[in-house]
């Protein structure tokens, strides 16, 4: 299995753009999100897009077939951001003509890595608050915007777990009763 | 050699022989410092600490499950005192991936019966809740509290191709 570096990942994206004719957008998701950013330690072996206009697709399978690295490109089928998130999408600038990579804001990234918060899930915000602090109010105004598949109550919980890890468990204590009758809980 | 020196290298050549056997980390070069069967069990020691690479051991379980020198993973696993975690990795992997034939392959390690532990620490009581809610059946039979689910075992074993070269 081949391993892909942030420098593959904007190879590969420079070859997308090159064969596109026209303009087009792709949003990012997951850890190549993180990699691009901020942790170039945090990717695996392929690349997570949340939507991208059909001509992206088509690039990428011409990039799959023509040259190398050719890294596999997937749409993400369990992310659950906060609503309304592809209002603040953040373009990357990475002196492409005619591919626009965007991400979401680092808030929203957060809180869609919270609704699975799987251990590595919760290190991985953890390692980008180290690195480019959230705001808590933010985060909180978030929760409020995020619907999720499975139980409300469940969601809460690791929102809170979140919370604790990032800004201490007093500050997490304090949002309990505002969380639950935010979520009329 | 200092001791967190001494840990840090152990990391980092763990790292690279779980690369060198399929592991999906990036920026690790691959490098087979020891056989699947050692890599595993110096990784399930790590992994305790280490969720990067608890997330990435059922790929590389799946990907050499029919190759396993079983006898000698799980006499390595006892060695390291990581038996019951070898026991909750091949569990959790065979329910994931609905090859339920491999748990046979731990059957005869014992779980401890004293109260499950977290497998990661706890980081605070909102966590603590979580670890008693989401702890899927295969971690509780093997003593540990950890929030993984089956769905995302699969999605990582799949990702990454590891379910084709299985038994």
């Amino acid at each position: 299995m081949q391993r892909f570096g942030r420098h593959d990942v904007e190879a590969f994206l420079r070859s997308v753009d090159a064969q596109l004719a026209e303009p087009c957008t792709v949003v990012l998701v997951g850890s190549t999100v993180a990699a691009l950013q901020w942790d170039e330690s945090n990717l695996s072996a392929d690349i997570d897009v949340w939507s991208a206009d059909a001509a992206f697709w088509d690039a990428c399978r011409r990039v799959s077939t023509a040259a190398a690295p050719a890294i596999p490109v997937h749409r993400a089928s369990i992310a659950e951001p906060p609503q309304d998130f592809e209002t603040r999408l953040i373009p990357l600038s990475m002196g492409l003509s005619r591919l626009a990579v965007v991400v979401p804001e680092d808030h929203d990234w957060a809180i869609a890595k919270t609704t699975r918060a799987l251990e590595h899930d919760l290190r991985a915000v953890e390692f980008l608050h180290s690195c480019r602090p959230l705001s808590l109010l933010t985060l909180v105004e978030r929760y409020r915007e995020t619907w999720v598949t499975g139980p409300r109550s469940r969601f809460r919980l690791k929102f809170l777990d979140l919370v604790a890890r990032l800004f201490g468990e007093d500050a997490a204590e304090k949002l309990v009763p505002e969380l639950e009758k935010a979520d009329g809980a | 050699m200092p001791e967190s020196a001494v840990a840090q290298d152990e990391t980092a050549r763990v790292a690279e022989s779980l690369v060198a056997h399929g592991a999906p980390l990036a920026g690790v070069r691959a490098q087979a410092h020891w056989g699947v069967e050692e890599t595993i069990v110096r990784a399930l020691a790590l992994s305790r600490a280490d969720a990067i690479v608890f997330r990435v051991l059922p790929v590389v379980l799946a990907r050499h499950a029919s190759s396993i020198e079983w006898s000698r993973l799980r006499s390595a696993a006892e060695a390291r005192g990581v038996a019951r975690e070898l026991g909750l990795l091949v569990d959790l992997v065979a329910e994931a991936t609905g090859r339920h034939a491999l748990s046979e392959q731990v059957a005869d390690l014992v779980p401890v019966a004293a109260a499950p532990e977290p497998w990661f620490a706890v980081r605070n009581r909102f966590h603590a809740e979580l670890l008693a809610l989401e702890s899927p059946p295969a971690a509780r039979r093997w003593g540990f509290l950890l929030n993984v689910t089956c769905e995302s075992v699969r999605a990582m074993v799949e990702k990454h191709g590891a379910a084709l070269r299985t038994a």
